[in-house]
């Protein structure tokens, strides 16, 4: 009798454990994402799905050590079928950017090419966070291979693009890491307003900042949308193929867009299954923020970095406008620079913002999304590149 | 060449994989860049918006 009573309770007696005291912990973490999404609307299509998921994988377990949501290795619970479905696979990031795909106008970018080199700047954030991971790690006892692997993970952070941080860090078989990895990676992007004006204001100064740009309003040529998706997917294939999955689903939803005859494909892409998949995505990775592979020094360090990846980010945008500056007559505004990053199209706003408060009449904004899209393809490179690279020196694990 | 890499200190491997990365990244876009002022080149041929 006494037996069937406790396990009855056994949900309630849980919490006086250590392992209860942790998922209490985890439930305020879970409460402060879901408030960021609610109260502060930052990011809240996936900051509030990775809340609940946080709550449910935290519940008392049914299966040795795991909720109901992850069940066992026989049972899979739903949380872990649509983990093995759509993480595992590397299937949701690449869903996602089809979706994305077609949500992007490249026309301020055909209009003014040379700002794809701000998306390229502005990547810098990813190598130089990796390396100061791979100084940092071995401090917390990572060392080797897996140091290798998880600072490429930390680093492409700053990539500033949840799919591809996802994408790069399934690539390394991280799960264990994909909890602080994804939560640093969408609350950051989310956070962007906040991380981004004091670096730009401390790199630059306000006669810098009141620089005015000429923007043209020119129409851009119908072939030019429809060949530009095909040529870079084909270009991009030969220069890093690993990046294929995430350029080529980018592209493909670009063709949809600009092709002309697939409207409805194209609206299906930028909300059905954007919105779809964005609810799928957050859960799953809500349910990889078990206590005790979330609670432990690795997730502050990872957050940490996270955070410097942005901020190196937005300083090599900065600097590199900066340099470039010094051999131009007409000068660019360095802000422009800040929005390389893929944070779209948050970044561009941010720097729109701080133009016009410095001079009232100052529009850059669409110089700004120029370099936004560019971040796009930027980070995307840089996902391929890393992959590339880290595989060929210490493999995927 | 790659043998070596493989067998240097992580830092050493870590700089590889930053400066290669970085400047892959630049040159890629340097390619896109010409890409699309190549494309811009059919604009005469093609319906403006």
């Amino acid at each position: 009798m006494s037996e069937i009573f406790n396990e009855l309770l056994s949900g309630v007696t849980y919490f006086g454990s250590m392992d209860g005291l942790r998922a209490l912990v985890m439930f305020i973490i879970a409460g402060v994402l879901i408030y960021l999404a609610i109260a502060k609307d930052y990011e809240p299509a996936l900051l509030l799905p990775i809340g609940f998921g946080a709550i449910l994988v935290n519940l008392p377990p049914v299966f040795a050590g795991a909720s109901a949501v992850l069940g066992s290795a026989e049972e899979p619970g739903f949380l872990q079928i649509l983990y093995n479905a759509g993480i595992a696979t590397e299937l949701f990031p690449i869903l996602i950017f089809i979706a994305v795909g077609a949500m992007i106008d490249f026309s301020p970018l055909f209009r003014q090419p040379v700002m794809i080199f701000f998306g390229a700047a502005a990547q810098f954030g990813i190598f130089a966070t990796f390396l100061l991971t791979l100084i940092i790690l071995p401090l917390i006892g990572i060392e080797g291979a897996n140091a290798m692997r998880l600072a490429a993970a930390v680093g492409i952070i700053g990539a500033a693009d949840g799919p591809t941080t996802i994408y790069v860090a399934n690539h390394f078989n991280l799960k264990e890491y994909m909890g602080p990895i994804s939560v640093a990676a969408y609350s950051y992007m989310s956070l962007v307003p906040i991380i981004q004006p004091p670096v730009i204001r401390a790199l630059t100064s306000k006669k810098e900042r009141q620089i005015r740009m000429d923007y043209s309003d020119k129409p851009v040529s119908r072939i030019v949308r429809l060949l530009f998706p095909v040529t870079i997917t084909i270009i991009a294939g030969i220069l890093v193929p690993m990046s294929v999955p995430l350029v080529g689903s980018l592209m493909f939803g670009n063709l949809i867009r600009e092709c002309g005859v697939l409207e409805r494909l194209s609206k299906s892409a930028q909300n059905e299954l954007a919105n779809l998949v964005t609810i799928l995505l957050g859960l799953t990775i809500g349910s990889t923020m078990v206590a005790d592979k979330f609670i432990r020094l690795e997730t502050a360090a990872i957050m940490l970095l996270g955070l410097l990846a942005f901020v190196f980010d937005t300083a090599g945008g900065v600097l590199f406008a900066k340099l470039i500056n010094v051999f131009l007559k007409k000068k660019i505004n360095p802000m422009i620079g800040a929005a390389g990053i893929s944070a779209f199209p948050m970044s561009a706003r941010v720097i729109q913002k701080m133009a016009k408060k410095d001079d009232p009449e100052n529009f850059i904004l669409m110089q700004a999304i120029s370099a936004n899209v560019s971040g796009q393809l930027g980070s995307i490179i840089a996902g391929g590149f890393i992959i590339t690279l880290v595989t060929w020196l210490v493999g995927r694990a | 060449m790659l043998e070596t890499l493989q067998q240097a200190p992580l830092l050493t491997q870590g700089l590889f994989v930053a400066g290669v990365g970085l400047v892959g990244v630049f040159l890629s876009l340097v390619l896109f860049f010409f890409t699309i002022k190549l494309l811009q080149a059919f604009k005469g041929r093609g319906s403006a918006e």
